[in-house]
């Protein structure tokens, strides 16, 4: 009998239990996936969008208990019904799962063409032989170059997006009808995520199985899904066609989201402009100069890393430069030699006249009041010991700024107040806030002994979205203020567009495109501005995912071998 | 702002992970409770320590007065562990005999806690040939295997209770030393390490505000069971006769000295053998009991 | 591997260059005048001038170490001031019960430890797991030279079975390897068991689960051995540790192995075989470790050690 839905999931409710209290965690969560269809769970963390997917295949944690009235049907079975055998025989077989870290989620003492073929041979009761073979057609699929050769390899031999697809392949070995994906991309970078999403679509068009796709990314689902279904706090907040969810969200919250996702394709402000105007006129003073900056790091046995390799470029005062680059590319290398918490192997910084990599201890402690950092992750860079006012405090008590406590703790309250938070915070310690607001008290730290010049190495890539929209206002805001100068340092350019005046594409530890953010996303002229432009998961449906296929081997080498940075246009340098 | 904490913010990455050393103390007491090991391994060491200062003020007998016409007496209720060679009351040797244990299992931890996590911090915070001459000076003490090390400290030394202190310090210098280093290296790399020193703060001040309170958990733990090792290390020595000295009641030194008489009063070596299981495993239990409480992954 | 094990020899090169200097300056380190308390009490003024240009104390330091250092790497360790026969051929002599000792007890706790361990984990919070568990907590808390003792008191004294002194018959082996290994096998049982455990809890383990199969093989092919990684580790160390036991262990079942020589030489102030015993102790140790260290790369040469 063939059922008009694969899967209908209908008033799932699961809690959890801690100790003596049970903790609810999804209620009434319903929503259903037809035959060969694409569906998408969007949500932030801690909406219950995983625990939702994990008890279809009924992996949860001991603790977990799911309500009695909620029921899973899968091809016209009850799933919740069946016992654990019975369940082991539709995991990997009619039900094939992806993890979100490549990273972990393989065996590491195991040969990989073993981890595929070891769910054929549970399955489809295969010989080693037949199930080897079938593993190395699985393998060819997803794009794994030289199976024959790889098949004996262990995971470490294999890149991180190579991981995913052999993760992928051990999902697919059974040819299941429901692949669920659990944030496949989110460890990924992003030119490897759309490789990585050009696969799902193409192995369904191939296999004509059903996806679940598990995402905090909007620009994913509009891409890969017919139908979204909106999770927060556990509970469905909206679903429907992927076209009405984007054109007309009618929840609040669904409507937030979609509002908290820049814009590619916004005019940068008037402001913006003048400023550009008057960097581009010469009026602007140059703030910072860097000159064929480079840092290396020893990988032993006469080898180097070349992370920073000969940079050039200038930041002019109350200007935004975005540093945009992949992992890898060098950019928090760029960010931490500037400021020198790590010594550059060459070149000059120039600040206001002179080199401060030629400062001494005593002339480097009166620099750190002048140019400050704000770090990528809010949880490890608050130390979790000290209470907030000491956290921020503890510039002023460095620099002896303020010698009388109570003055000290009424600044720390000020510069609380400023990023938005309550002076009564000053008493408790990080771990009492939420990611948002530990980021607020970051910055007030870096605030706090009134600097010209900030790095911000990756200060919203750890923060929902919606959280994200709200740093990006304050971050504008103190700029307004203060007249700050940023260099902001992010690994996607759609963030970096909104903030940035002027932005910087660094690709292994070069930088290849130089110009204004508008400029940029209208006339990309290198190779690997293009790519990594066309690979963001435009947050639209009615726009496709751009990327050419890229061959699997993922060599995307643009050689900068023997190449100069030079301006093609006014005011846009590309290395050519 | 409201906005924020209503969304329940965090991290969409799963990266949002909690540095093992880092534990908030509410949570640790909240566990702590919770776990029986420690909770049972801390009321034992309390109570232990409590024998080992009042005790001798309540002791049937001197530890040391000998009794010719009483020798090798079993249990009775008169000598409540029996009597020894020289007639010596054992029960009473074994309550004197515990401050001596304590004694050396603190002292001797605290002396290689010391040094080990000044040389690891050292050695951890600024890396390259600090560390490398360290950390191969501390290979060389750890090429000694197992008791050799504190035994040839004693051959040179010469046997009392206190090179007894010595050599066992001596020997737990280099665990001390590589766990903070290793904890050293990585709160090190955290960024708010980073964040203080971009504020322009001294090596000295990070590493006494920042780096040694974040690493204390790891070292207490270590602390705990090395005194459990130290206190068999000792007794080992004092019973091959290179530590304390006659008369001192100190119970390995009680145990070989009951070695020749096994055959008829087996009770001289076995008392105080358990006398010495008790307190290890008291530290034993408390500082598994510690780890687990402050390991951030049994957290809830 | 020949370059990986090259590279390993290499690195040892100072560790035991400080093991020498180290055994080198007990000599120096002894209070009050060295031939003094060789050549004894009643020593007369010439006899000590003898001693002291026998062992070259009147030289100066560094030369004394060279001397010594040249000594080591020839073979030659000194004499023994009592027997006056060469240390090495004393030492040498007695290194194979020792070694014996040490290298049963190990396969004892390993066998023991690791069976005990897994049975642990995968029983977690069972009867089987609290028993066991608290019976490796025991086996860690115990003296060995008391549980040796406490051995002889019921299987010697008690029954008759075995024997309590020498080395060489199974009546003579079976107490002090099952003396020594008790506390490797707690400390393997321990490990082992956390180690099945943290492994139980990674993302790897969720697939496999996620393939349909069944739990044994999960746990049986997918999380023994990547459990077993840091365990043959500890079994490296547990092997040295127990060779340092050895000397409470031959001293109670008084066997004439390397530790009871140094604690015999140590009473009687032989010193020379106390710094020649020490430091053929720490060579040992340190091959072994060198040992371990290529057998752990070979077993996971698929692993990336970084």
């Amino acid at each position: 009998m063939l059922t008009e839905k694969l899967l209908q999931v209908e008033n799932l409710k699961i809690s959890f239990s801690t100790g003596d209290s049970l903790l609810e965690v999804v209620s009434d969560v319903s929503f259903d996936i037809g035959h060969g269809k694409t569906v998408g769970i969007v949500g932030e963390s801690g909406s219950g969008k995983s625990v939702s997917a994990r008890s279809i295949m009924k992996l949860l944690e001991n603790n977990a208990v799911v309500d009695e009235g909620s029921r899973i049907r899968f091809n016209g079975e009850e799933l919740l019904e069946k016992t654990d055998r019975e369940m082991r025989k539709i995991r990997g077989k009619d039900i094939g799962m992806i993890f979100q870290d490549p990273m972990s989620s393989l065996n590491p003492t195991m040969k990989i063409g073993k981890q595929i073929s070891e769910t054929i041979q549970i399955h489809e009761k295969a010989s080693k032989k037949e199930a080897a073979a079938r593993a190395k057609e699985i393998m060819h699929l997803v794009g794994i170059p030289d199976v024959d050769d790889r098949f004996n390899q262990y995971p470490h031999e294999f890149s991180g997006g190579m991981r995913q697809r052999i993760i992928i392949a051990i999902a697919l070995a059974c040819s299941p009808k429901l692949l669920i994906a659990d944030e496949p991309t989110t460890a990924l970078d992003v030119t490897i995520q759309a490789q990585i999403l050009e696969l799902l679509k193409d192995i369904q068009k191939k296999t004509g199985t059903s996806i679940l796709l598990i995402t905090h990314d909007f620009g994913v689902v509009a891409n890969m899904c017919e139908d979204i279904v909106v999770m927060n706090k556990g509970r469905v907040v909206e679903k429907g066609s992927t076209m009405e969810i984007f054109n007309s969200p009618k929840e609040d919250y669904t409507k937030r989201l979609l509002a908290a996702i820049p814009n590619l394709h916004a005019e940068k402000s008037q402001e913006s402009k003048e400023k550009l105007a008057d960097i581009y006129s010469g009026t602007r003073e140059k703030l910072l100069e860097v000159n064929t900056l480079a840092k290396h790091f020893p990988l032993g046995r006469g080898t180097t890393l070349k992370a920073v390799n000969d940079i050039s470029f200038d930041i002019y005062r109350g200007e935004t430069l975005g540093l945009v680059g992949e992992s890898g590319s060098g950019k928090s290398t760029t960010g931490r030699t500037i400021l020198r918490l790590q010594d550059a192997t060459s070149g000059e910084t120039v600040f206001e006249g002179s080199d401060i990599n030629k400062y001494k201890k005593r002339q480097m402690k009166d620099m750190r009041k002048r140019v400050q950092f704000v770090f990528q992750d809010p949880y490890s860079s608050l130390n979790p010991r000290q209470k907030v006012k000491d956290i921020i405090g503890e510039a002023l008590d460095i620099h002896k700024l303020f010698p009388n406590k109570k003055k000290r703790n009424d600044r720390v309250k000020e510069l609380l107040h400023l990023v938005g938070l309550d002076g009564s915070f000053s008493e408790r310690f990080p771990h009492e806030f939420s990611g948002g607001q530990r980021q607020r008290i970051g910055i007030a730290r870096a605030l706090a002994v009134e600097p010209d010049f900030i790095v911000l190495d990756e200060p919203l890539s750890a923060l929902d979205a919606s959280v994200q929209a709200t740093i990006v206002e304050l971050l504008e805001d103190l700029q307004r203020k203060l007249n700050l100068t940023y260099l902001f340092i992010a690994h996607d350019l759609a963030t970096v567009k909104k903030l940035s005046d002027r932005v910087a594409v660094m690709y292994k530890g070069n930088i290849v495109e130089l110009t204004d953010s508008e400029e940029l996303f209208k006339n990309p002229i290198h190779n690997y501005t293009k790519k990594l432009l066309s690979a963001i998961p435009v947050p639209d449906p009615n726009y496709a995912i751009t990327a050419e296929k890229v061959s699997p081997d993922e060599t995307l080498d643009f050689s900068t071998e023997g190449q100069v940075f030079t301006e093609v246009k006014p005011n846009h340098w590309v290395m050519q | 702002m409201q906005e924020e904490v209503n969304l329940n913010s965090g991290d969409p990455t799963g990266k949002q992970q909690f540095n093992p050393n880092v534990v908030r103390f509410q949570d640790f007491m909240k566990k702590f409770y919770r776990n029986k090991s420690a909770l049972i391994g801390g009321i034992l060491i309390l109570a232990l320590i409590i024998v080992a200062l009042v005790g001798p003020y309540f002791t049937p007998y001197a530890p040391n007065t000998q009794n010719y016409s009483n020798l090798l007496a079993p249990p009775s209720v008169e000598h409540l562990f029996g009597t020894d060679h020289h007639g010596r009351d054992i029960f009473s040797r074994i309550i004197h005999g515990m401050s001596i244990t304590l004694r050396v299992g603190f002292t001797s931890v605290f002396i290689g806690m010391t040094v080990g996590v000044t040389l690891g911090v050292i050695s951890g915070y600024y890396g390259k040939w600090v560390d490398t001459i360290i950390m191969r000076f501390m290979d060389v003490l750890l090429a000694f295997p197992g008791i050799l090390l504190a035994l040839a400290v004693v051959a040179v030394l010469g046997g009392s209770l206190n090179n007894v202190i010595i050599s066992v310090a001596i020997f737990s210098v280099p665990v001390f030393a590589r766990i903070s280093r290793g904890s050293t290296l990585e709160v090190r790399e955290l960024e708010y390490v980073e964040a203080v020193r971009s504020l322009g703060a001294s090596d000295f001040r990070i590493i006494i505000r920042h780096v040694l309170p974040n690493i204390m958990s790891p070292i207490i733990v270590q602390a705990t069971l090395n005194i459990a090792t130290s206190v068999l290390t000792a007794s080992g020595l004092s019973f091959l006769g290179m530590g304390a000295q006659p008369p001192d009641p100190e119970w390995g030194a009680m145990l070989n000295d009951g070695r020749n008489y096994m055959w008829n009063a087996p009770h001289i070596t076995m008392i105080p053998g358990i006398a010495i299981v008790i307190v290890v495993l008291s530290f034993n239990v408390f500082g598994d009991g510690l780890r687990d409480a402050l390991d951030p992954k049994s957290r809830n | 591997m020949l370059k990986f094990l090259t590279k390993r020899l290499i690195q040892t090169i100072p560790v035991l260059i400080g093991v020498t200097i180290l055994t080198f300056s007990m000599v120096l380190l002894i209070p009050g005048d060295p031939a003094q308390i060789m050549a004894g009490e009643s020593a007369s003024p010439e006899q000590l001038e003898l001693v002291r240009e026998r062992l070259g104390l009147n030289d100066p330091i560094p030369v004394q170490y060279l001397d010594y250092i040249g000594g080591v790497v020839r073979g030659d360790l000194g004499n023994s001031i009592r027997s006056g026969r060469a240390v090495s051929t004393e030492v040498f002599g007695r290194l194979a019960p020792t070694v014996e000792l040490a290298f049963y007890s190990t396969l004892l706790s390993v066998f023991i430890g690791i069976i005990a361990g897994v049975v642990s984990a995968v029983r977690r919070y069972s009867i089987s797991d609290t028993l066991i568990m608290f019976a490796a907590l025991f086996g860690l808390s115990m003296p060995n030279f008391w549980l040796g003792l406490m051995l002889i008191q019921w299987f010697v004294i008690g029954t008759g079975w075995f024997q309590a002194s020498g080395w060489g018959t199974p009546q003579q082996m079976i107490l002090p390897v099952l003396t020594l290994g008790t506390a490797g096998s707690a400390i393997i049982a321990r490990m082992t068991r956390s180690s099945m455990l943290e492994v139980i809890d990674q993302d790897y383990i969720q697939t496999a689960r996620a393939k349909g199969v069944s739990e044994r093989v999960v746990i049986y092919r997918h999380a023994l051995k990547n459990a077993m990684v840091p365990v043959v580790t500890v079994v490296g160390l547990q092997f040295g540790s127990l060779l340092g036991g050895a000397v409470l262990t031959e001293t109670v079942f008084a066997i004439n192995g390397l530790g009871r020589l140094i604690i015999n030489a140590i009473r009687a102030r032989d010193f020379p075989i106390v710094q020649g015993g020490v430091l053929v102790f720490a060579f040992l140790f340190v091959f072994v470790n060198i040992i371990v260290d290529v057998l752990y790369r070979f077993l996971n040469k698929r692993i990336d050690l970084n």
